[in-house]
C-alpha cells in the first residue's frame, strides 16, 4: 500500500532537488517515505527541523563527494574546445565587471569591453550546453539557443557602433539596441534557470546569473540604468556585477573542472 | 557503525533504523533521511549489508519501504569493531571512567 503523498511530503520532494541528479534517482522515495514516518512519529515541527538540518549537511557531503567522485575516476579532462570557450568567458565575465563597475579604462576600450563580453557569454552558454547535452538534450538546446541568438544579435550591433570613433552616449545605440539588449538579459535569465535546473554545472553560478540577469533587466531604463547615487542603481549594479561574476564561475568550470562520464547504471 | 548497530541483528528499514541508532545512543545522535540514506548506499557498495527480498505485505505496508540486514561480511565487521573498541574501553575504565 502506497499512500498518496501529503503537503509535507510534496515539499520535502521538492527540496530533495539540492541533492546531486543520481543521488536523488537512488533514494529520493525512500527519503520521502522516511520523512513521511517521521512526520507520522515525531510530529511536523520537530521532522522540519531534523530534515533541514539534515538536507544542509547532507546535501553538501553527498555533492562533495560526487565531485571526489567524478574528478577521480568517473571523469574525463574537459575538452580543448571546452576549454577555450570556457577561457572566452572568463575573460568576457571579466570585462563585464571592469565595464560596469566603475574600473576606470582608457574610453576608447569601452565598446570592444562589450564586445568581448558578448563573446564571452556566447563561448560558455556553447560550452554549457555540450556538457549539459549529454544529460539533457533537449532542454540543455532550448536554454541554450535564445542566449546564443540574443547576445549574437547584441554583439553584431555593438561591433557595427564599435567601429564609431569615440565614446558611446545613449542616444548612439539606436532604436533597436534596447529591445535587443532586453531579450539579451531575458535569455541569460533563462539560460540560467535551465543550468539551474539541470545541475550539471554548480547551481551557485547558474544561480548567479539568473540573480544577475533580473537585476539588470530591471535597470534597463535608457542605458543610463537609474538616477546615480540612488538605492536602485547601487542593487543594479550589483546585479551586473553577480552577472559577470556567474560568467567567470561559469567559464572556470567548463574550462576547468573534469567532467562526467555518463555510465550505464549497474 | 552506527547504522550497522541500528540495523542490528534483525532486519530494519529506514525508520526503524532511525529509532534504534537514537535510543543506542540516548538520543545524542538523530540522523536525518540524508544521512541514513547516503550511509546506507555505502555499506550497500561495501557489501556490509543488503536489501531485504521480502517485502511486507502490500496491504500492511508502504511498498516504498526497503528493509536491510548485515551480510556476513557486515556482522564480521560489527563483531571486529566491537572487540576494538571493548579492548579501548577496557583500558580506559581504571583511570578514564572513574575520574568522572
Amino acid at each position: 500500500m502506497t499512500a498518496p503523498l501529503g503537503g509535507h511530503e510534496r515539499a520535502y520532494r521538492g527540496l530533495l532537488r539540492v541533492y546531486p541528479r543520481e543521488y536523488r534517482a537512488h533514494n529520493s522515495d525512500q527519503m520521502v517515505q522516511l520523512f513521511g514516518d517521521q512526520l507520522r512519529y515525531d510530529g511536523s515541527g520537530r521532522t522540519w527541523l531534523r530534515a533541514t538540518r539534515d538536507l544542509a549537511t547532507s546535501a553538501v557531503s553527498e555533492h562533495m563527494r560526487r565531485n571526489r567522485i567524478v574528478a577521480q575516476s568517473l571523469s574525463m579532462a574537459p575538452t580543448p574546445v571546452g576549454r577555450a570557450l570556457g577561457v572566452l568567458g572568463v575573460i568576457g565575465g571579466a570585462f563585464l565587471l571592469v565595464t560596469f563597475l566603475g574600473v576606470s579604462i582608457n574610453p576608447d576600450l569601452f565598446n570592444l569591453r562589450l564586445v568581448l563580453f558578448n563573446i564571452g557569454a556566447v563561448a560558455v552558454v556553447l560550452a554549457v550546453h555540450l556538457r549539459q547535452r549529454t544529460v539533457a538534450p533537449r532542454l540543455s538546446l532550448v536554454g541554450a539557443i535564445p542566449a546564443v541568438l540574443a547576445n549574437a544579435a547584441y554583439l553584431i550591433l555593438i561591433t557595427r557602433l564599435v567601429a564609431q570613433p569615440g565614446d558611446l552616449g545613449p542616444g548612439d545605440y539606436g532604436p533597436f539596441i534596447p529591445y535587443v539588449a532586453g531579450a539579451m538579459w531575458l535569455s541569460d535569465l533563462w539560460f540560467g534557470v535551465v543550468t539551474f535546473r539541470l545541475g550539471v554545472l554548480s547551481r551557485m553560478s547558474s544561480a548567479a546569473l539568473v540573480i544577475g540577469s533580473t537585476a539588470a533587466f530591471a535597470g534597463m531604463g535608457v542605458f543610463g540604468l537609474q538616477s546615480p547615487g540612488s538605492l536602485a542603481e547601487t542593487v543594479i549594479l550589483a546585479g551586473i556585477g553577480v552577472h559577470g561574476l556567474a560568467w567567470i564561475l561559469l567559464g572556470l568550470e567548463v574550462a576547468f573542472r573534469r567532467r562526467a562520464v555518463v555510465v550505464e547504471e549497474r | 557503525m552506527l547504522i550497522l548497530l541500528g540495523i542490528g541483528p534483525e532486519e530494519r528499514h529506514g525508520y526503524a533504523i532511525m529509532q534504534q541508532v537514537s535510543d543506542i545512543t540516548n538520543g545524542a545522535t538523530k540522523l536525518g533521511p540524508g544521512a541514513v540514506y547516503t550511509t546506507i548506499k555505502r555499506l550497500l557498495d561495501d557489501g556490509l549489508i543488503e536489501e531485504s527480498d521480502e517485502r511486507p505485505d502490500p496491504h500492511m505496508d508502504d511498498q516504498r519501504r526497503r528493509y536491510y540486514r548485515l551480510t556476513g561480511l557486515g556482522r564480521q565487521v560489527v563483531g571486529s569493531e566491537a572487540r576494538r573498541l571493548d579492548t579501548l574501553v577496557q583500558a580506559a575504565r581504571p583511570w578514564a571512567l572513574e575520574a568522572r
